[in-house]
């Protein structure tokens, strides 16, 4: 397990990469689900103030 | 001021007939007499990108080194990198005041064509930007320590270069169009585009002041001013079409 | 007869509910294949003769950069069909691309100046592919800056689609001017990418990620792409009926 950590003495590159990676993708997720949640509140608030007038 | 105005000189009123109309070609070289003729009655507008150009290549010699010998190094990439910069300058007022002022909008809604009158324009900005640029290399590098043998090829290089950078900046200017204040955001679309005729320009200078033969990368900088005078203006008519709808 | 499944994705309601039911047929199809390409690269790969296990960074760094360049060439395509045809979701889909291409891009860079450390003994080296990549992420500046620019989302569409129509044309030519720059000052370049004989445990992983990380942005272009729809179709009738409690 630790030969597997140490990455051959290469752990300092390889490991900051995997993370860099999974974060970007991870905000990926994240910003899309943002992004449709508001636009779907706008639409929703846009419906309402529509059927009000 | 006595406006010459492009609209009076080459369109016909609603009444008069089409078949009287003037050709695309007489329109462009019209916009292209009254753009020069403008310029030229604000001098500052026609000196500052020189003086601009000129205060660049002094920060190298300032900020680096006074030796001639080793400004030579760096001559080339010294002009190139203030050729770019000069050339953004101005850009953002390339097509304004003729949007604000009606005349594209105009000219748009007669259903013809707006790359005549766009390569028109563009074509007046090299003449007042590019060209002086082109002919103010050749002193700047002199001032660098670069030797004369090497300054026709400065000349022929920065005078291709600069054409299509003309060509890059009307697309900018003309993406940018409806943007209020455009300039940074004019100048990151348009500088990635640029790289290659920096490469190459730059290349070109170097070898010219090594005094080996630079056919080639002057080849290249020839081909992308060719291919960008059939593109560029097409590019920029669309994005201005799009920017007065 | 074989069209009608592209005009009915070009209406707005259809293709929120593809979208929608689309997504999960991405999401874990992905999430599978980058956990198997995981595993299979991190732990059943064995280590490179030349590279020992440095090598493994290769696997999120080439796929990143694939997606880069994809998403910038997806995201060119559907600009150009929006523009000819007028097609809103087309811009829709372009609008959804644009952040996820600029995050991968930037995941490249990170990734490629990881892995130049160990291999290069420096994070930066002027190597022709990290330098084209760092210019693809002005491009992508650049596109993103400019659809931000305008208030008017429409406008923001068209603009940009030539924008992006112009950068995909200029590209390549960035890219083999980049190189060409590259072979005349001959850095070293020592990434691993294009060896012929790679062992099947260790390109099978390559091969997984690949397709993953392909699907994973087919996923979140999905979950973006009913956002932008959405954005661009407020009022619409269907939009009630879709999202209305």
């Amino acid at each position: 397990m630790m030969r597997f950590l140490d990455m051959g003495g290469y752990y300092p590159w390889v490991w900051p990469s995997y993370a860099v990676t999974l974060v970007v993708m991870g905000l990926n997720v994240y910003w899309a689900k943002r992004l449709l949640s508001r636009a779907q509140r706008t639409a929703l608030r846009r419906l309402q103030m529509q059927e009000e007038s | 001021m006595a406006e010459i105005n492009i609209l009076q000189a080459g369109m016909p009123s609603a009444a008069s007939e089409r078949a009287s109309a003037p050709s695309a070609v007489a329109v462009a070289r019209l916009m292209l007499e009254r753009d020069l003729r403008l310029a030229f009655r604000k001098a500052s507008q026609l000196v500052q990108p020189l003086a601009f150009f000129a205060m660049v290549t002094t920060l190298f010699p300032l900020a680096i080194t006074p030796e001639l010998t080793r400004l030579r190094h760096i001559a080339s990439g010294v002009l190139w990198a203030a050729a770019l910069l000069s050339s953004l300058l101005a850009l953002e007022f390339l097509f304004r005041d003729d949007a604000q002022d009606g005349t594209l909008e105009q000219y748009a809604l007669s259903g013809r064509a707006l790359t005549g009158l766009l390569s028109a324009k563009t074509a007046a900005h090299w003449l007042l930007t590019g060209l002086p640029l082109a002919l103010m290399a050749p002193v700047a590098a002199v001032a660098l320590g670069v030797p004369g043998r090497a300054l026709p090829g400065i000349l022929a290089s920065v005078t291709l270069g600069t054409v299509t950078l003309s060509l890059l900046g009307a697309v900018g200017a003309a993406l940018t169009l409806g943007v209020r204040r455009a300039g940074a955001l004019l100048s990151l679309l348009t500088l990635p585009l640029a790289i290659p005729v920096l490469i190459f320009g730059a290349h070109a200078t170097q070898l010219a002041i090594r005094g080996e033969p630079y056919g080639a990368p002057l080849t290249l900088l020839a081909a992308l001013a060719v291919f960008g005078m059939t593109l560029a203006p097409l590019a920029a008519a669309a994005a201005v079409r799009i920017n007065l709808e | 007869m074989a069209w009608t499944w592209f005009h009915r994705l070009a209406s707005p309601p259809h293709l929120y509910r593809t979208a929608r039911r689309l997504t999960p047929w991405f999401a874990w199809p992905a999430a599978l294949l980058i956990l198997g390409g995981l595993i299979g690269g991190l732990w059943l790969a064995p280590p490179d003769y030349q590279q020992g296990d440095a090598y493994r960074i290769m696997y999120v760094h080439a796929p990143s950069a694939w997606l880069s360049l994809m998403v910038y060439t997806i995201m060119a395509v559907a600009g150009g069909i929006g523009l000819i045809w007028r097609m809103k979701v087309a811009h829709a889909v372009a609008a959804a691309a644009a952040p996820i291409g600029a995050s991968f891009t930037l995941a490249t860079l990170v990734t490629g100046s990881l892995w130049g450390k160990p291999m290069w003994g420096t994070y930066w080296q002027w190597d022709p592919r990290l330098t084209s990549e760092l210019l693809l992420f002005f491009l992508y500046l650049g596109y993103m800056g400019l659809r931000a620019a305008f208030e008017d989302l429409q406008r923001a569409d068209r603009v940009s689609a030539v924008l992006a129509v112009v950068g995909v044309i200029n590209v390549p030519i960035i890219h083999y001017s980049v190189v060409w720059w590259n072979s005349l000052h001959q850095g070293p370049s020592v990434m691993y990418l294009g060896k012929p004989t790679m062992p099947p445990s260790m390109l099978v992983p390559l091969l997984m990620m690949f397709l993953g990380f392909t699907l994973f942005f087919g996923a979140v272009l999905m979950v973006r792409l009913r956002g932008e729809v959405l954005n661009r179709e407020r009022s619409a009738r269907w939009v009630g009926e879709e999202i209305g409690a």
